[in-house]
């Protein structure tokens, strides 16, 4: 076995005739924290089923560990934990008798202590059931039976969806903990500050395609700035018609720019006009996918995705 | 084999609501049947309809206990009532799962596929063995009834037997609900099949003992094999059971085949997966 955990190789999936997957060549190194992104229905989750086998591919092959997802299925999930993105829970059981059971079906017990540490740091009351649960208390339960087996891969499907600000950060830090235990965390959102925060490496998935696997940085290294400029007066109509400038639109005395280049002449137009306030406004991952493929899946080097 | 028995016990679990509440049900049912036997035997002795005796078995004697026990316990209350039952939790138990989603996170799991089905079979064998015990209690009751009145050919034994001889035809209809929950794209659509066969074959074998036109197929109703009188009679027509138990054994290998093969969470049928993957062949 390479340092490659995840290996996806051709990656297909079909539904009938609509697309799920098509030739996704994945690899995911041991020990690292890779962030899946892309929009709903992009084929996240999918490729995370037919990693646990839940999904077989129409075509092309996965493996874990070195071993057959299809065929060491077993094997494999003794070493994983998942949490769905879509959660459905035995609703009649309490959160403790979940536990419990999972934990017997894993045919592993789970250190008490480390559980009830996972439960105290993410505010789970146990002792209630299941049906009575918020979704984010679900998603907590499904979180704590996920890491309390410390398995060797965590394949986290929307881990933070439906979490509160503050739970949202212990999750993160929970999984910067494993990752430092030497486990690999495979985790999907579509919410680029939380990848940003703790991913080693992303991969973006778009209409089923990966279009492409980078390091954080690289990613983040957005090649643009989107500013809101306020001035005392309606600036001219023409004053940041220059070069790598888009006037993406303007409300009274505000205007809304996206700067590739020339940033320096901008702030010194803005300057020249009487600037009185600057915002730079936050990239929606969308925005940032957008801005490195194209409305029609071409990518930034001009190639189709 | 250990994860088998974790799993099957969470099944149980899950299921005692159903087994309590079923099972009293079908307690207090057996109870009233026979208590109201005594008050009802000359009444039913008197009848003389033949027809309605040839609908629902070769009875001449309604005021016979065994007749009685045949028609008003053994036959269309505990068939169909139970079946529907059967069908029903049969096709939930693996489809029924799917639909909820907590299926996803069993199989996420480290457990076999087969583990699964193999655990739902036992499970549902299990929940109707119980219901047919605690049934057999209330028809026991009932018969203590009976004999501070009038001498009994039967004992609770007897009850006990007779009432597992439903067994067999309840678990036909409970595993071809769950291979047809493992073939079909839904839940609804494999409760719907299954519960329409279950009246389907009922009709054909009760109708078949009037109608000369339907009598030829009666043989092809799973129903026309199963006798609510015969354990009374202190026999069993092993060919009749040992078919019964064949097909049952079909449907749960047919079952494993298809659950096996099932792309869940994703609602198609078989054949669509298959032009899929057939269609990505051609393109390579």
């Amino acid at each position: 076995m390479s340092g490659d955990l995840i290996e996806t190789q051709g990656l297909t999936v079909f539904y009938g005739s609509h697309r799920g997957i098509r030739d996704v060549d994945l690899t995911v190194r041991q020990g690292e924290v890779f962030g899946f992104l892309g929009p709903n229905g992009a084929g996240k989750t999918t490729t995370m089923r037919v990693l646990l086998d839940i999904i077989r591919p129409t075509r092309g092959r996965a493996s874990l560990f070195g071993l057959d997802c299809q065929r060491d299925g077993v094997a494999i999930r003794k070493r994983v934990a998942y949490v769905p993105g879509e959660l459905a829970l035995y609703g009649n059981l309490t959160g403790r008798r979940y536990l419990d059971t999972l934990d017997r079906l894993r045919g592993r017990r789970a250190a008490p202590f480390y559980r009830r540490e996972l439960c105290d740091r993410l505010g789970l009351d146990t002792t209630r059931r299941v049906a009575e649960y918020s979704q984010g208390n679900k998603k907590k339960l499904s979180l704590v039976a996920a890491f309390m087996a410390k398995p060797d891969l965590l394949i986290l499907d929307e881990p933070t969806g439906g979490l509160d600000p503050l739970v949202q950060q212990t999750v993160l830090r929970m999984v910067q903990e494993a990752r430092r235990e030497g486990r690999t965390v495979f985790f999907s959102s579509h919410i680029l500050s939380e990848v940003q925060a703790i991913s080693d490496r992303v991969g973006i998935i778009r209409e089923g395609r990966l279009v492409t696997v980078e390091r954080v940085d690289d990613l983040t290294a957005q090649p643009f700035h989107r500013l809101r400029l306020s001035f005392a007066q309606q600036p001219p109509a023409e004053a940041f018609q220059i070069a790598g400038v888009t006037e993406l639109d303007r409300e009274g005395p505000s205007v809304r720019l996206e700067v590739r280049e020339n940033l320096a002449e901008v702030m010194r137009i803005a300057a020249a006009i009487g600037i009185t306030d600057m915002e730079t406004q936050p990239v929606t991952l969308e925005e940032v996918f957008l801005a490195y493929y194209g409305e029609k899946g071409v990518d930034r080097h001009g190639q189709g995705a | 084999m250990d994860r088998v028995l974790s799993l099957l016990w969470k099944e149980l679990r899950e299921r005692r609501g159903a087994i309590l509440w079923w099972g009293l049900g079908l307690a207090v049912f057996g109870y009233v049947v026979l208590y109201l036997y005594p008050s009802l035997a000359d009444q039913m002795a008197a009848m003389d309809m033949p027809e309605v005796y040839q609908m629902f078995g070769d009875f001449s004697n309604l005021g016979k206990l065994k007749n009685y026990l045949a028609v008003e316990a053994f036959d269309v209350m505990l068939v169909l009532t139970l079946g529907f039952y059967a069908a029903l939790t049969g096709s939930g138990a693996l489809a029924g799962e799917e639909e909820t989603g907590t299926l996803e996170t069993l199989l996420a799991l480290p457990l076999a596929r087969w583990h699964v089905v193999i655990a739902k079979v036992a499970a549902l064998g299990l929940t109707l063995a119980a219901l047919l015990v605690i049934m057999a209690a209330g028809l026991s009751l009932g018969l203590n009834h009976v004999a501070s009145q009038r001498p009994v050919e039967y004992d609770a034994l007897d009850m006990l037997w007779a009432s597992l001889n439903v067994w067999p035809i309840l678990m036909f209809y409970g595993t071809l609900g769950l291979f047809l929950g493992a073939y079909l794209p839904s839940r609804g659509l494999a409760s719907s099949v299954t519960a329409a066969l279950l009246v389907v074959s009922y009709l054909v074998n009760n109708l078949g003992r009037l109608v000369d036109v339907v009598r030829p197929y009666r043989p092809y109703s799973p129903l026309y094999h199963y006798s609510s009188t015969a354990v009374l009679e202190g026999r069993v027509v092993w060919s009749d059971e040992l078919l019964i138990l064949g097909f049952t054994l079909l449907w749960v290998v047919l079952a494993l085949l298809s659950f096996q093969r099932r792309d869940v969470t994703v609602h198609i049928w078989p054949w669509q997966r298959l032009s899929a993957r057939r269609r990505a062949a051609q393109r390579e």
